[in-house]
């Protein structure tokens, strides 16, 4: 699959087989994310992958649905179903020491999505649905799972072989979005 | 020399500021100075340092030249008697070897008011320049802040002493620390009327070389 194949075909995939994930899947595409641009190459990302079930409840007991809870349901709890999570955590330290503040607040963070996009490019073309969340609390879920003092959780990213490939949704055409060309 | 009297003395209080009217010549003469009191004093008076004093020495650590600016030192603070105690049963002895128990000659260690375990951080060290990071740089730069820890301690009158014979593994599990930090040396800090006595073997002939080997 090439790589804009890759992009057009990547959906956010929410229901996943009951089928595991070999390892070696799940080490390509955490190789893929350590391949994104980083700032001064240093590298904030840092894992934890959560596939034991009773670790999985912990965690989606720190997620939560947002406005598209229902009833009393308010966590993301299709991420049960997910073989594998795993948490992208940025470590401020490594970015701190070479651009200080903006390093720590802001860098991170970009390197890490940088890095959740290509796993994500990655499982894609391993014939693997994946999801990109945000809704969780992250100093709950350090709490929940023993995450390394100095390491903090941004986004999850559930991997599983898709139950079946959603309809892509609409996107804005890029003429819709260029505002400007100079 | 006449210039060197007008800088503060090692046992200056910490409010003293480096005259900055000193010309830079005398200055350098007397870090060269200061640099030949830093020998290993081992036997330090009972007089504990306080946080003020702990903070200033550790921030000299900040101002240490490093690759990539990775900074890759971690330094762990030790003063509860009992961590000094379980410390000393990871040292090895002279050659390198498990002291079964502690070397009885290092109890000194154990007695010391302030114990800092510098560390490096394997992974900040290797993260832009990969083995030569880890292996050559991250070692260099964290040298470089241990001697500046112990320059500036002894601007505060607060005298040292390395010791890096210890088992890495115990000393890590004993610490807490995460897998990518490895205690690399330990500096004994506390005050002391022993005066440092070091005398270099080698000559400067002896290593210097001008231009070629």
């Amino acid at each position: 699959m090439d790589v804009l194949e890759a992009i057009h075909r990547r959906r956010s995939v929410r229901d996943f087989l009951d089928q595991p994930v070999p390892d070696s899947l799940i080490w390509q595409v955490i190789e893929a994310g350590t391949w994104a641009p980083s700032a001064g190459n240093m590298q904030a990302w840092e894992f934890v992958i959560v596939r034991d079930p009773a670790a999985r409840r912990k965690l989606v007991d720190t997620t939560d649905a947002g406005i598209t809870a229902r009833g009393g349901v308010k966590t993301q709890e299709w991420l049960m179903q997910a073989p594998v999570i795993i948490v992208v955590c940025y470590d401020t330290k490594r970015m701190g020491a070479r651009y200080g503040q903006k390093g720590r607040e802001l860098m991170t963070k970009l390197d890490c999505m940088g890095c959740a996009q290509n796993m994500m490019l990655a499982a894609t073309g391993l014939g693997l649905g994946s999801c990109c969340v945000v809704g969780f609390d992250p100093q709950a879920l350090k709490k929940a799972l023993p995450i390394p003092k100095e390491i903090t959780p941004l986004l999850l990213v559930a991997i599983g072989y898709p139950a079946f490939e959603p309809q892509p949704p609409y996107r804005l055409p890029p003429e819709d979005v260029v505002r400007l060309v100079i | 020399m006449r210039g060197a009297q007008k800088v503060a003395s090692p046992l200056a209080p910490i409010q003293v500021e480096t005259d900055r009217s000193v010309k830079p010549e005398t200055a350098i003469m007397s870090i060269l100075d200061q640099l030949k009191q830093i020998a290993c004093v081992s036997e330090f008076d009972d007089r504990p340092i306080d946080d003020q004093v702990l903070t200033r020495i550790v921030e000299a650590a900040s101002w240490t030249p490093s690759a990539a600016e990775a900074q890759p030192w971690e330094i762990i603070a030790v003063r509860d008697p009992e961590r000094k105690v379980a410390m000393v049963r990871t040292l090895l002895d002279s050659h390198l070897r498990p002291s079964h128990g502690g070397d009885v000659r290092r109890n000194w260690l154990a007695q010391s008011p302030l114990i800092l375990v510098v560390c490096l951080d394997h992974t900040r060290a290797k993260v832009r320049y990969g083995e030569m990071g880890e292996k050559l740089f991250g070692i260099q730069d964290t040298g470089a802040a241990i001697q500046n820890l112990r320059l500036v301690a002894l601007e505060h009158g607060v005298k040292s002493c390395l010791v890096r014979e210890f088992d890495h593994a115990q000393m890590a599990e004993l610490l807490q620390l995460p897998r990518h930090v490895e205690p690399l040396t330990l500096i004994a800090f506390g005050y002391s009327s022993v005066e440092a006595r070091r005398q270099p073997g080698l000559l400067l002939d002896e290593y210097l070389h001008y231009e070629t080997w």
